[in-house]
């Protein structure tokens, strides 16, 4: 760059604190180092760029990358659909009906955001999974834990309260089964069916609303903050697993992320088409509050404390087994504070055993949940 | 960031073949781009419903609650319409909004006409305009009886 002639870039940064602007950015992704945000934008990225900065780009960090693109593609084909669709029970249905068959390009982008979203929802899962299997939330990693497992838990009210939205009778009804499960979770359940404004029988004009509100303002909002706490926690304290000469002296860093967005974003996009191809969602037809379908069961991610409350026998409580999925989600959120074994321990290796058998059991549960559903 | 750091720990590449790397990629991007502009503009596109049959005949009502020299108002959406019996078996539909400003007319049973309530307008029974500020006179519709009903046909 010639020092001599301003630049547009110079006039915006007389004008700006664009390096403070550019650090927010670099909160979903783009970049992973810390910025001096007192110093120009040029001059701190040339600090920056010295800085030994870890490879995103690599598996399985890759994973959060991935989880940001398809946040970015949910909100814009949200948007999209938000343009179009009407939150009251006897126009949900063919506003829906409308967007699929009238607008342009309506269906496709319907199918990238159901098929967007059960993709986030699995890039999560694993995503945690992940940060199991390589212990990346020993401290003072424990937040990294609680972020990520957060974000997995606003993915799943999104899809829950998205799948309520278009009223269809598979969406009516596996919302219905959702709500059960939520309502036999002490506290928790209760606090739920407040806030959505039913106890989960019945999806009434008021319910609907508040479930549209809940999918289109309050958790993006949730899922975006989330994001941008992981990427800040990141930039504090880094992943620490990084070996095989991943982290690199990079200096360019900035320019190969973006490289690397786009190459994801360009994968990302291909896998939707495909799946929207190969196994688009059917639109099904309008719920009747007054005739259940047979053979409904909740979401594929929820199946497995479908299955277990099933699964109980009948003379127990159900708010007994309430009471033990409500353990099972505080645990799971409290792992960072519960498992402080050292690498190689004895103790790592009871965390392990006992987090496979976890899996394990879910899988199991899964299973039998989509069985008797 | 400037060429020279940014090829500083790469690989030997020649200059010609990083042209066309460069080239590949933007072309790539830009109409990956250009496709992704397309979709949402066309998705953008607002609605305009060709209709089908049943969308394009309002059934207005019974002959018999029509007397003639009296008009009634249709609303189709948020248009509105008016149906005017202007003889036994003569019917005419006219749109109820005037063409100055989008204010919504009533029918003035003595004079038989339709009034503009904000800039004293007025419209025969045929659309055309009888004075105010309206240039065009209103759009007509056909209007036909079938055992008994008034249908207005929107074409």
């Amino acid at each position: 760059m010639n020092e001599d002639k301003p630049t547009v870039l110079d006039w915006f940064s007389r004008r700006l604190n664009l390096t403070e602007i550019f650090s927010l950015l670099t909160s979903y992704g783009i970049y992973y180092g810390e910025l001096d945000s007192r110093k120009p934008l040029k001059e701190a990225l040339a600090e920056a760029e010295k800085r030994p900065v870890a490879l995103y780009s690599r598996w399985p960090r890759i994973l959060s990358l991935i989880a940001v693109v398809l946040i970015g593609l949910e909100l814009l084909t949200g948007g999209l659909l938000a343009l179009y669709y009407l939150p009251t029970p006897d126009s949900a249905h063919p506003s829906l009906g409308t967007i699929l068959r009238d607008v342009h390009f309506g269906d496709f982008v319907h199918q990238m955001h159901f098929w967007g979203a059960q993709l986030l929802i699995l890039v999560l899962i694993l995503r945690v999974i992940r940060y199991f299997l390589g212990s990346v939330y020993k401290a003072p990693r424990e937040l990294i834990w609680v972020f990520g497992a957060l974000l997995l838990l606003a993915a799943f009210h999104l899809d829950l309260t998205g799948r309520a939205l278009p009223m269809t009778d598979q969406g009516y009804w596996s919302s219905v089964r959702a709500l059960e499960i939520v309502g036999a979770v002490p506290i928790y359940g209760p606090l739920v069916h407040f806030l959505v404004g039913g106890d989960g029988a019945f999806i009434t004009e008021l319910t609907l609303i508040r479930f549209y509100v809940l999918h289109v303002a309050v958790l993006p909002i949730v899922a975006v903050t989330l994001i941008y706490l992981y990427f800040s926690t990141i930039r504090r304290v880094g992943l620490g697993d990084a070996k095989h000469g991943n982290e690199v002296q990079s200096q360019r860093v900035l320019r190969s992320q973006l490289l690397t967005m786009a190459i994801v974003l360009t994968l990302v996009f291909g896998l939707l088409v495909t799946l929207a191809v190969i196994a688009p969602k059917p639109f099904e037809r309008e719920a009747d509050p007054f005739a259940t379908v047979p053979g409904v069961g909740p979401p594929w991610y929820l199946l497995a404390p479908f299955g277990f409350l099933e699964w109980m026998p009948s003379f127990v409580p159900q708010w007994i087994a309430g009471l033990i999925l409500f353990l099972a989600f505080t645990l799971f959120l409290a792992v960072p504070f519960l498992d402080r074994s050292t690498k190689g321990s004895m103790g790592r290796w009871v965390a392990l055993t006992i987090g496979l058998l976890i899996m394990v059991a879910w899988l199991v549960f899964t299973i039998y949940g989509g069985r008797v559903a | 960031m400037s060429e020279e750091s940014s090829t500083a720990d790469l690989p030997e590449i020649s200059p010609r073949r990083r042209r066309l790397l460069k080239w590949l990629t933007g072309g790539f991007l830009s109409l990956w781009g250009f496709g992704f502009a397309w979709v949402i503009a066309s998705f953008l596109k607002p609605l305009h419903s060709q209709g089908s049959l049943a969308e394009r005949v309002i059934k207005v009502g019974p002959l018999d609650s029509l007397p003639v020299g009296r008009a009634q108002l249709v609303r189709r959406g948020r248009e509105p319409m008016f149906v005017i019996r202007t003889g036994e078996e003569s019917m005419v539909g006219l749109a109820g909004v005037c063409t100055h400003l989008h204010c919504v007319l009533q029918w003035d049973d003595e004079q038989e006409q339709l009034q503009c309530p904000c800039h004293e307008g007025a419209f025969d029974v045929n659309g055309n305009v009888l004075k105010g500020p309206a240039a065009r006179g209103l759009r007509r519709y056909r209007v036909e009886t079938r055992l008994g009903e008034i249908y207005l046909h929107l074409t």
